[in-house]
């Protein structure tokens, strides 16, 4: 049973990184959409909309990253059985 | 063997994700290849963003109005010649260029005014103005935001009459040929070229602009990188010819009369001479000496740059 909602807590948690990185993307598609329309539209000299495309476009890939390819949960988990594993072999006569 | 399949939101979420990565890359992208300094997409035009150029204040496309969506304005001038004897010119960032006006014409300033948006183009004026026979033309920033957005650079006719020139660049270049004889030239700029063709007494001083001239009077060349090339086609007999650069060379011709004081000194770089001379002190990189019987005084020096002295 404790397996069953430790899954689910997991579960959850990666779920919940998807949807906020939607979320993140999202925001940061569209505010830029808008920064380059008004850089655009009022006078079209310096683009200073780039910099922050770039910026703030680091910040969301490694929050893509996080979310899609890093999860945390397996991450931990991976990293959790090989030091278990360390510790029965050591443990070993 | 079981089959994973993705969830809309998990695809909706990948699909965001390689967007955003693109929009990372290609803003990365627009950034080292300078083109945030340029018009964008401005689709009254139908570019692309990809089509763009440079700015136009930045590097050698300021002038060239055809970038981006600066603009440009081009006023001609006529101002009434009368007693004018002296003109004097200013500019920031834009070039000069001073000519002789055709004979028994008047001076004329034509002027060219570039910003890299319209709104700036409000922030700058050309001001021309007569003090006494004094010539005066520069341009004026507002104060305000983007009040030195915009460049101006001046093509500027002299009459015959005008006795002294004087102008001064920042970062533009400056100009003067096909100017009568006998016309004493100030001219100076932080990182712009300066060229005269025709000078009596002239001074000139720049910081990392190089210097060409052809002087016949007294001589005032100063220079911190820029090199400097040039002919003193006449030097009277207590006049003196002082050249000057840290690290830039000096490569002058002087008239085969020539009849003054040398002074050759340079801390690391070579020094020669064409002329026959009669030397005082001589040693690794400075000559001193005299030629003829040394009426006048002529001292050239560098820091790092080569000296070339040549009989013309």
């Amino acid at each position: 049973m404790s397996d069953v909602n430790d899954k689910l807590a997991l579960a959850r948690k990666i779920a919940e990184k998807k949807v906020g990185f939607i979320r993140h993307a999202i925001t940061y598609v569209v505010v830029m959409v808008a920064l380059a329309l008004i850089n655009n539209l009022t006078w079209g000299g310096y683009q200073w909309w780039l910099w922050a495309a770039l910026g703030w476009g680091i910040g969301v890939v490694s929050h893509f990253l996080s979310a899609y390819l890093y999860q945390s949960g397996n991450m931990v988990d991976r990293l959790a059985r090989k030091e278990l594993e360390k510790m029965n072999e050591s443990d070993k006569p | 063997m079981s089959r994973t399949s993705h969830s809309p939101t998990d695809v909706l979420g990948i699909s965001l994700g390689v967007l955003v990565i693109l929009m990372a890359i290609g803003s990365f992208i627009g950034i080292v290849q300078g083109r945030m300094f340029t018009g964008g997409f401005h689709f009254p035009q139908g570019r692309m963003f990809w089509d763009m150029g440079r700015a136009p204040w930045w590097g050698n496309d300021r002038d060239d109005a055809r970038h981006g969506n600066s603009v440009r304005e081009e006023k001609d001038e006529q101002v009434p010649s009368g007693d004018i004897t002296e003109v004097e010119v200013r500019t920031i960032a834009g070039s000069i260029d001073i000519a002789g006006a055709p004979a028994g014409g008047s001076a004329a300033v034509h002027s060219v005014k570039t910003a890299p948006f319209p709104a700036a183009m409000d922030g700058v004026r050309v001001d021309i103005e007569k003090q006494g026979s004094r010539l005066i033309v520069q341009e004026q920033h507002d104060s305000r935001f983007m009040g030195h957005a915009a460049t101006v650079s001046f093509r500027i006719s002299i009459p015959a009459g005008v006795k002294v020139v004087e102008a001064h660049s920042v970062s533009g270049s400056l100009a003067v040929h096909d100017v009568p004889a006998g016309i004493d030239q100030t001219l100076g700029t932080i990182s712009g070229s300066v060229a005269t063709t025709r000078a009596r007494n002239l001074d000139v001083s720049t910081t990392s602009g190089g210097i060409r001239f052809v002087s016949e009077g007294a001589l005032n060349a100063h220079s911190v990188s820029g090199s400097i090339n040039g002919t003193i086609a006449a030097l009277p007999q207590a006049g003196s010819a002082q050249l000057n650069t840290i690290s830039g060379s000096v490569s002058v011709g002087a008239f085969s009369g020539l009849d003054a004081r040398l002074t050759l000194h340079s801390l690391s770089g070579r020094v020669s001479c064409g002329f026959p001379v009669t030397i005082s002190e001589q040693k690794n990189n400075r000559l001193e000496g005299r030629v003829g019987t040394g009426a006048a005084v002529v001292d050239i020096g560098t820091m790092s740059g080569s000296i070339d002295l040549s009989k013309n």
